[in-house]
C-alpha cells in the first residue's frame, strides 16, 4: 500500500520527465525519422527552445501569486523589433540597444503592475489589452517589416553560437531558470509569492505585502521578457515583427502543463522546462516523420487543455486519498489567478490608501465593473 | 432509554459499522449512530475525533470504507452513498465551511441547490426569486439586502445565510434529518441561542435535528440526547438531561479537565502603553479610545454588528481608520499597513479561518510559518531543514493533530486547522496580539491549551486584545472588559466578574442605546 502509494506520487512527479524520455527514444529508434538523432536536430531544438522556455519562466513567476501574464511573447517581440531598429535605423551600438531593450521590458511589465497590483485589474485583461496595444505598437515602428541589416555582428553570432558544443543561447535559458528556481524556492519572496497565489487575503493578514510582491512578479516577468528579446534577434538574425505573439499559447502551455510535473500542483520552473522540451521534442519529431506544420499548434492547445485537466484529475484524487504532500491543482490556481483581485484587492496594501474604500467587510469586492465580472467566472486561459 | 430498540417508530436513521480511513489516519472506526424524529441529537467529541468525517459521509460528499444507513424502510451502502442519495433520504446539512459562495449574491447563494424561483423554461425568475429570498431571510432574522455580495456580509452572517440555506423549506417538505456542523461557532451568543430555539421547534414539528458543537453548555440546554465519539470510535449515546458538564468533559477527553488558566497578575499599570486608540472612527466604528500596556489582556465583548472585528482590522492595517489617531509605542501611525504592522510586532488572528486564515492545500508547515520565511533565510538560502524542525516542535506546543506536517491543511479537522493559525502566530512572541475568536471550534481541552499559551505569552509581556463571544472565556482571562456597542465602548469592567454579569450588562448597554 505505501510502496504502492511512493509509485503513484513518483509518477506524478516524474511523468512527464518519463515521457519526455520515451518521446526521445522513440524517435532516435524510429527508422522513418534518421534524421531526428542528429546533433544538428538537437541544437536547433536547444536553440529554437531557449526562448521560449525563458518566456514560459517569465510566465510561471506571476502565475504563482496568482496573475497570468499573457504579454510576455508580444513584449519579447516589440523589445527584439527595438533592439534590431535601434542599431539599424538610430545607429545604436550594441550595449545601449540592448539596455533599452530590457528596458522597454521592463516598462511593459510595470504597466502591467500598476493596472493589475494598483488599479486592481484583472490580470487577463489587462495583459492581454497589453499584448495588442504592443501589436501595434510593433506595426507602427517597423512598418510590418523585418530588420535585417546594420545588427551588431555580435549579436548575430551569439545565435549560432556554442560552447562546449551546446548553443550558448542554451546557457542563457539555464542560468535564468536556475535564477528563476531559486527565487521562487529558495527565498522569502518566493515562499510569499506561493502564499499569494494561494489565499491572497491569508497572506494580506500574515502581513504580506501582496501588492507589492505582486507588482514585482508582474515587473519582473516584463523585464525577463525584454532580454528574451535581445535574444530572439540573436537567435532569428533580425528584428522580426511577426514573431512575439506566437510565442503566448506555447508559453503558458507549458508552464500549466509544467504544473502537472516535479512539484505537481504547483507552477514550477523545472517542470515548465520539462513541458517546454516535450511539447518541442514531440512536434519536431513528427514533423520529421511527416506529419503537417499544423501538429505544433495541435500540440500546444492540446498540452494547455492536458495541462489545466491533469490538474482537475490529480486535485480530485489528492482530495479522496489524501495523506501526503498536496498542493493546488493548476484549475485551482487558474481560478485563484482569476478571482485573487476579487479575494483581497492588493491595493490595500499599497502605502497610503486614502481612496476612501472599505476595505475588508469585502464590499469592494462587489464586481463593479466588466473585468471583475470576468475574474468572477472560473475561466481559466 | 438511553439506546433506543432499532425498530421503534420514532427512529429516524441507523447508521452502523461506519469506518473510514485517510492514509494511516483511522478517522471513524465502526461507529454508530441512532436519531429518533422529533429529537435533537448532540454530536460531540475532540478535534479531529471524526465527527465531520461522519457528516460528510453521510451527504455523500465522501465515501466510506464500510458501513450502512437505515432509514425507514430501506437501507443504503455508505461506501456508495451520493448527495442525491443523501438528498431523498431526507438529509439537509450546514457543513462545517458553510460553502457560501462569495461572488454571488445573498439571494442567489439562497437559491443554489434547486431554490430559486423558475419559469415555465426552467428559466430563473429573478423578481420573485429575490421577493422569495427577502422572506427566507426575514424569518431568519438576517438583516441584509438579498442583492449584495455575500462577500459583503460578517462570518456570523454567512452563518446564517448557510443556515437559513438549508432550512428555508423544511416546513413544506416531509420529515427531514437536519445536520449541522458546528453551526454555533461562529455565532454571538444572542444569536447562537435564537439558533437553538428554531432547532427545538423543528424538533418540536417532527424533524430530527444532529447538532455538532463544542460549546457544552449548548449540548445540555438544547439537545435531547448525546452522542460521543473519541478517536473515532462511539464512546456513547446517552440522555442529555443525565449528563452533567463534568461527565461529558469526561466523555470527550476521557479524563479530567483542569480549568487552571485565570488571568495573569495585573498587567503593570505604569508601564509605557504599547498601543493607543484616541477616538478612532471609521466603518461602524463611531469613537474608540483605549490604552493596551505589554502583559495585558483586554477583552472586548459586544453584540452582531458592534464593531469588535472591524476595530482589530483597523489596528493591524487591514482596515481603513477615518478619524482619530492610532499610536504604536509612541509613534502615531497613518495609514498603516499590514505588512508595516507585522514588522511593528503586531499580530491578527482573524475571525474567518477559512477565507482568511488558512492556505488551502498548502502544508502544515507552509501554513504554520506563513509570512515568516525571513526567519529561515540566512546566508542567501532558505533553510528548509531548520524550519521543519522548529514547526514539529511548535505542532506539538499547539496540540495539532496531524499525522504530518507535510499534510495539506485542509486535511486537518476543524479545530486542528485553528490551532495552527494560532500557533503561526503565537511562536513569534509579538508585542501586541489581536485574537478574533481565537477558540471557535476547538474542543474543551485545547480550549484550555490556547487560552493557557495566550496567558503564557501575556505573562512574558505580550498585549493582548481578545474578541469572543464565549463571555466565560472573557471573564476569565482578560485583566480587563471593554463593552463595545454601536461603535463606542460604552462600559468597563475590572477582572472578577462572572460571564452570566458581563452578558446582563452587555444586554442592557444595547438596550440603552437601542
Ligand atoms: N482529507 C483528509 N485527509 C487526511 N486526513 C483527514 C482528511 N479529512 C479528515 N482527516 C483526518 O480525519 C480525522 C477526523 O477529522 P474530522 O474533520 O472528522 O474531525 P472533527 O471531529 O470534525 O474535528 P473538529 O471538531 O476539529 O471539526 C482528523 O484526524 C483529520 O486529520
Ligand atoms: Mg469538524
Amino acid at each position: 500500500m505505501k510502496a504502492q502509494l511512493r509509485i503513484t506520487e513518483f509518477f506524478e512527479r516524474y511523468g512527464l520527465v518519463a515521457l519526455l524520455v520515451a518521446v526521445i527514444v522513440f524517435f532516435s529508434v524510429n527508422s522513418a525519422t534518421p534524421q531526428f538523432d542528429t546533433v544538428a536536430n538537437a541544437r536547433n531544438i536547444l536553440t529554437d527552445q531557449s526562448i521560449l522556455g525563458i518566456l514560459a519562466i517569465a510566465t510561471v513567476i506571476p502565475l504563482v501569486a496568482g496573475q497570468i501574464d499573457l504579454s510576455v511573447g508580444p513584449n519579447a517581440g516589440l523589445t527584439s523589433v527595438l533592439c534590431a531598429g535601434l542599431m539599424s535605423k538610430s545607429g545604436w551600438p550594441l550595449f545601449p540597444a540592448i539596455l533599452a531593450a530590457i528596458v522597454i521590458g521592463l516598462v511593459i511589465g510595470t504597466i502591467n503592475a500598476i493596472l493589475v497590483a494598483s488599479v486592481g485589474i484583472n490580470s487577463i485583461i489587462a495583459t492581454l489589452g497589453m499584448s495588442s496595444v504592443i501589436g501595434a505598437a510593433v506595426l507602427a515602428y517597423s512598418g510590418g517589416v523585418s530588420i535585417t541589416t546594420g545588427v551588431s555582428p555580435g549579436l548575430l553570432r551569439l545565435g549560432p553560437g556554442k560552447w562546449l558544443s551546446v548553443p550558448t543561447l542554451f546557457y542563457f535559458l539555464l542560468g535564468i531558470a536556475l535564477v528563476a528556481w531559486y527565487l521562487l524556492q529558495k527565498t522569502p519572496t518566493g515562499k510569499n509569492l506561493y502564499a499569494i497565489g494561494s489565499n491572497p487575503r491569508a497572506a494580506l493578514l500574515v502581513g504580506i505585502g501582496v501588492s507589492r510582491q505582486t507588482f514585482g512578479a508582474l515587473v519582473l516577468a516584463g523585464g525577463i521578457a525584454g532580454g528574451a528579446g535581445v535574444l530572439l534577434v540573436a537567435a532569428v538574425g533580425a528584428g522580426s515583427p511577426q514573431l512575439g505573439s506566437n510565442y503566448t499559447l506555447p508559453a503558458i502551455a507549458a508552464a500549466f502543463l509544467g504544473a502537472t510535473s516535479i512539484q505537481p500542483g504547483r507552477y514550477n520552473v523545472w517542470g515548465t522546462i520539462t513541458a517546454v522540451f516535450f511539447l518541442a521534442i514531440s512536434v519536431n519529431g513528427l514533423t520529421l516523420w511527416g506529419a503537417a506544420p499544423w501538429v505544433s499548434e495541435l500540440f500546444d492547445g492540446a498540452a494547455l487543455i492536458v495541462g489545466v485537466g491533469l490538474g482537475v484529475y490529480a486535485g480530485a484524487l489528492r482530495r479522496r486519498r489524501p495523506g501526503r504532500r498536496g498542493t493546488a491543482s493548476p484549475d485551482e490556481m487558474a481560478a485563484a489567478a482569476t478571482t485573487a483581485l476579487h479575494d483581497a484587492p492588493p491595493v490595500l496594501d499599497a502605502p497610503p490608501v486614502l481612496d476612501g474604500a472599505d476595505h475588508t467587510d469585502g464590499s469592494d469586492r462587489r464586481p463593479t465593473n466588466v473585468t471583475q465580472n470576468a475574474g468572477a467566472n472560473r475561466a481559466g486561459p | 432509554m438511553s439506546a433506543m430498540p432499532a425498530g421503534d417508530a420514532r427512529t429516524a436513521i441507523v447508521v452502523r459499522g461506519l469506518s473510514k480511513s485517510f492514509g494511516s489516519t483511522q478517522a471513524l472506526d465502526g461507529v454508530r449512530l441512532e436519531l429518533a424524529w422529533g429529537e435533537i441529537h448532540a454530536l460531540v467529541g475532540g478535534n479531529g475525533s471524526g465527527k465531520s468525517t461522519l457528516i460528510k459521509i453521510l451527504a455523500g460528499v465522501l465515501e466510506a470504507d464500510a458501513g450502512e444507513l437505515t432509514t425507514d424502510g430501506s437501507t443504503w451502502n455508505l461506501t456508495r452513498h451520493t448527495p442525491a442519495e443523501s438528498a431523498r433520504a431526507g438529509f439537509r446539512f450546514v457543513h462545517q465551511d458553510l460553502g457560501i459562495v462569495p461572488v454571488l449574491s445573498v439571494g442567489d447563494n439562497l437559491g443554489l441547490g434547486g431554490h430559486f424561483v423558475r419559469g415555465p423554461l426552467g428559466t430563473i425568475r429573478s423578481r420573485r426569486s429575490r421577493r422569495r429570498a427577502a422572506e427566507v431571510l426575514r424569518r431568519f432574522d438576517l438583516d441584509v439586502d438579498p442583492r449584495v455580495t455575500a462577500a459583503s456580509l460578517s462570518t456570523p452572517q454567512r452563518a446564517l445565510l448557510a443556515i437559513a440555506r438549508a432550512l428555508q423549506d423544511v416546513d413544506e417538505s416531509g420529515r427531514a434529518i437536519l445536520v449541522l456542523d458546528e453551526p454555533t461557532a461562529a455565532l454571538p451568543a444572542e444569536e447562537a441561542s435564537e439558533l437553538l430555539r428554531t432547532l427545538r421547534r423543528l424538533a418540536e414539528a417532527g424533524h430530527s435535528v444532529v447538532l455538532v458543537t463544542h460549546r457544552l453548555d449548548e449540548v445540555r440546554r438544547a439537545a435531547d440526547r448525546v452522542t460521543c465519539i473519541r478517536d473515532g470510535r462511539h464512546v456513547g449515546t446517552l440522555d442529555a438531561a443525565d449528563l452533567s458538564e463534568a461527565r461529558l468533559v469526561e466523555l470527550i477527553l476521557g479524563g479530567k479537565l483542569e480549568r487552571s488558566v485565570t488571568a495573569a497578575r495585573p498587567a503593570d499599570a505604569s508601564a509605557a502603553p504599547v498601543l493607543e486608540l484616541r477616538h478612532v472612527a471609521g466603518g461602524p466604528l463611531r469613537d474608540v479610545s483605549l490604552t493596551l500596556r505589554p502583559g495585558e489582556i483586554v477583552g472586548i465583548a459586544g453584540l452582531l454588528g458592534s464593531g469588535r472585528t472591524e476595530l482589530m482590522e483597523m489596528i493591524y492595517g487591514a482596515r481603513r481608520i477615518e478619524r482619530g489617531d492610532l499610536v504604536v509605542r509612541g509613534t502615531a501611525v497613518r495609514s498603516p499597513s499590514t505588512s508595516a504592522m507585522t514588522r511593528r510586532g503586531i499580530a491578527f488572528i482573524p475571525e474567518d479561518r477559512i477565507a482568511a486564515g488558512i492556505f488551502p492545500q498548502e502544508s502544515v508547515a507552509t501554513n504554520m510559518t506563513a509570512g515568516q520565511s525571513e526567519r529561515y533565510f540566512s546566508r542567501l538560502w532558505l533553510r528548509t531543514g531548520l524550519l521543519l524542525r522548529d514547526v514539529a516542535r511548535d505542532v506539538a506546543t499547539y496540540a495539532v493533530r496531524t499525522s504530518s506536517v507535510h499534510l495539506p491543511i485542509d486535511a486537518l479537522s476543524g479545530g486542528n486547522q485553528q490551532k495552527v493559525v494560532l500557533g503561526r502566530w503565537l511562536r513569534t512572541s509579538p508585542t501586541v496580539l489581536l485574537l478574533d475568536e481565537p477558540t471557535q471550534g476547538i474542543d474543551v481541552g485545547s480550549r484550555e491549551t490556547v487560552l493557557g499559551l495566550v496567558s503564557e505569552a501575556s505573562r512574558a509581556g505580550t498585549a493582548v486584545i481578545l474578541v469572543s463571544s464565549e463571555f466565560e472565556e472573557l471573564t476569565r482571562i482578560s485583566h480587563r472588559v471593554l463593552v463595545l456597542c454601536d461603535g463606542r465602548i460604552v462600559d468597563e469592567h475590572p477582572h472578577g466578574m462572572t460571564s452570566h454579569d458581563l452578558l446582563e450588562s452587555v444586554l442592557e448597554k444595547q438596550r440603552a442605546t437601542r
